[in-house]
Order: structure tokens, then C-alpha cells, then sequence
């Protein structure tokens, strides 16, 4: 789909009006974001907005996301297991100390 | 007030040109007292917000009620307790530089050479067959084929360093837009803000007034939804020092109009 967000209060109104006046099109609608079909048309309407807005309205596309396909097992495992804790008041940094579970900061620099 | 049309001149705090001919525009005369007209000249006080709002009075005129009795009561020299904070927020919101970045240019180029290549690459693949072919039949005496191949190449490893470049600029480009949309994101809550301040200055005005407002109104003939006489009252509660154009049969003259809105009054 196409991620649409917004970031004056004109190109929010623009949204708006796309969104009444074009429900087909508008797949889910946060507020000052929305998700349009990955059409022709969806495109059209994202486009129209970033040219009436061009410095306002970001366009980008999503795609469906299977975590067995593009998240390496260590991590699901360690979200299983986090899941499963003792205390919930643990953070996870401290969680994951001193197990095979990886680390936030190596996480946060392996790329997907 | 001083009116000037075609040499013809009219002086006072309370004009009627009713039975004028031409017959005076209203809009035209708005206009002029705004200072925006090219064919009439009206010296007066310069209009203020109030005036904005009911400068002109005529029947099936739009008012914008609760914005227009705020302005009234500004007009008195009433504050809200929200104003402080809204200049606060309004003077950040100035501050706040927004840089210019454009990443078309570089999503462009991008698809340019994500296209070119490809052709190139295919390009190559036919060429590599041929040559291929030719080797088959070492009897054929010519290397053109040879030759191409490695221009060929040569021009795909060129699209692609250009390629990778494109990618650099444009990945850099869109680290410059992530920076600027969090400063867009800020001004956006600074606004939405000032927004809800402005909403409840205008509230706490208007509440301020609603009993002289209620009052007033009642002592108008004519119902009390009619933005005509909404307009009328709002007008009479501010203080409004530029000239009224009204285009309403409400009073006997224009005169009674003057003395009851307690304004410049110029009557069409």
C-alpha cells in the first residue's frame, strides 16, 4: 500500500477531503497519515496531494511483512521468550544480560 | 469619511447615497474603505479585525458569529487569559527555519539509471551471443563483434558507478527530508497549539459578552438567527471607527443607523 503523511495543517485538510470524497481509495486513516491502495489511482491521489503540498506530503510504499521470512529466528525467540517473563517490570536490556538472547544494540545494527 | 467619485465629493460621519445615480456597489465601496479599489477613493479611519467581519451589512450576508464577537470585544480593548500564550507559541513558531529539500531530482535520476542499465544488461546478453556465435566459426574474419562487447561493457560498469551514485544522493537527500519533517512535525503540534488557545480565547470572549449580546439583540425588531441582525448588534457592541456600508432597511435613516451602531455609517 502506499503510506501518505502529512505535515502542515493544509496538507492535513487536503487528506481529509481525499478521504471523504475518495473511500475506495483510502484503506486505513490515522489523522494527518493514511494508507492508500497500491493502485494507479491510489498513486494519482497521493501524487496530486504532493503536488499541491510538494514539501509537506511524504509519500512512501509498504509491503506485507512475514516475520519467518525477514526476522532471523534469535530474534522471534527472544520475543517469545520476553513474552513469557517473570517479572514484568524487568526492561529487556536487563532480560537479556548473560543469555543467548541478542542485545538491543545489535539488534538496533543489524539492518532486516 | 471622505468619498471622491468622478470629481464628486461627499463629507461626514453618516453618508447616504442611496438615491445616487450611478447607483453606488456596495462591494465597491468596501473596497475603497479597505483601500483596494481602483475607481473609488474613500479617506477614512483604517478598517480593523471587526470590520472584517461586518463592514458590510446586507440581507443574505454570511457572518461568522462567534469569530465576529471576538472581535467585537477586541475591538473594546478586552484580552483573553490565552493570549500570552498564544504569542509565546506563535513567536516559536516563527523561529522555527524550515530547509528546502527536494528529492525528486534524485528519484528521478534513480529510475533513469535502474532503467538504462537494464537495457544495457540486455544489450550486453546479446552481444555476448553473437560473439558466442561466432566462435562456433573460427572461419569468419571480423572482430566488430568483440569490439562491441567491450564497449558495451565499459558502458554498463559506467551506468552502474553512476547508478550507485544516485543512490548515495538520494539516500542522503532523504536523510535531510527525515530531519525536516521532524521540524515540520513540530510546528505542526505548535499549531494545532495555538489552534485550541485561539479557540478558547475566542470562547472566553464571547462569553464575556453574551449577556450584552443577548440583551442587545432583543431590543432589535426582526429574528434573532438573521445574520443581518446578528451583525447589526455585533456591530453596535464593539468600537468600530471605519465606516459601515449598510445595504439593510432596518432603521428610518441612515442617520438612526449611525447613532444606534455608534459607527461611521455609509448607507446605499
Amino acid at each position: 500500500m502506499l503510506l501518505i503523511i502529512t505535515y502542515t495543517r493544509s496538507a492535513r485538510s487536503s487528506l481529509r477531503n481525499v478521504r471523504r470524497s475518495h473511500e475506495d481509495t483510502v484503506v486505513r486513516w490515522f489523522g494527518r497519515s493514511a494508507l492508500f491502495e497500491a493502485t494507479e489511482l491510489g498513486a494519482f491521489h497521493g501524487l496530486r496531494l504532493r503536488e499541491k503540498h510538494p514539501e509537506a506530503v511524504q509519500i512512501e510504499r509498504t509491503r506485507p511483512f512475514n516475520e519467518y521470512m525477514e526476522v532471523p529466528e534469535r530474534v522471534r525467540k527472544a520475543v517469545w521468550a520476553y513474552a513469557e517473563r517473570e517479572h514484568t517490570s524487568t526492561p529487556y536490556a536487563a532480560f537479556a544480560a548473560g543469555t543467548e538472547h541478542p542485545d538491543v544494540a545489535t539488534m538496533a545494527r543489524r539492518k532486516l | 469619511m471622505r468619498i471622491e467619485r468622478n470629481g464628486s465629493v461627499w463629507c461626514g460621519r453618516v453618508i447616504e447615497l442611496s438615491g445616487v445615480t450611478p447607483r453606488f456597489d456596495g462591494e465597491q465601496v468596501l473596497d475603497a474603505i479597505n483601500g483596494t479599489s481602483d475607481e473609488l477613493r474613500v479617506v477614512c479611519e483604517k478598517p480593523g479585525d471587526l470590520h472584517a467581519h461586518v463592514g458590510r451589512l446586507r440581507p443574505g450576508m454570511t457572518l461568522r458569529r462567534s469569530a465576529a464577537l471576538a472581535a467585537a470585544a477586541r475591538s473594546r480593548g478586552w484580552s483573553a487569559p490565552q493570549d500570552e500564550e498564544y504569542e509565546k507559541i506563535q513567536g516559536r513558531i516563527e523561529e522555527l527555519s524550515i530547509p528546502d529539500t527536494d528529492t525528486a531530482a534524485a528519484r528521478k535520476r534513480l529510475a533513469e539509471t535502474t532503467d538504462e542499465i537494464e537495457r544495457q544488461r540486455e544489450r550486453v546478453a546479446r552481444l555476448q551471443g553473437k560473439v558466442k556465435a561466432l566462435r562456433e566459426h573460427p572461419e569468419r574474419q571480423t572482430s566488430e563483434p568483440y569490439r562491441a562487447l567491450e564497449r558495451a561493457m565499459q558502458k554498463l560498469s559506467e551506468l552502474e558507478t553512476e547508478h550507485a551514485a544516485a543512490e548515495q544522493t538520494l539516500e542522503r537527500a532523504r536523510e535531510r527530508q527525515r530531519q525536516r519533517h521532524d521540524r515540520h512535525d513540530e510546528r505542526l503540534a505548535l499549531e494545532d497549539r495555538a489552534a485550541n488557545l485561539a479557540r478558547a480565547a475566542r470562547k472566553h470572549l464571547c462569553d464575556r459578552l453574551h449577556g450584552e449580546f443577548t440583551r442587545t439583540i432583543e431590543s432589535l425588531p426582526g429574528p434573532d438567527d438573521d445574520p443581518v441582525t446578528v451583525a447589526l448588534t455585533i456591530t453596535r457592541l464593539g468600537e468600530i471607527r471605519a465606516p459601515v456600508v449598510l445595504e439593510c432597511d432596518r432603521f428610518d435613516n441612515a442617520q438612526t443607523a449611525a447613532d444606534w451602531l455608534n459607527a461611521p455609517v455609509v448607507s446605499l
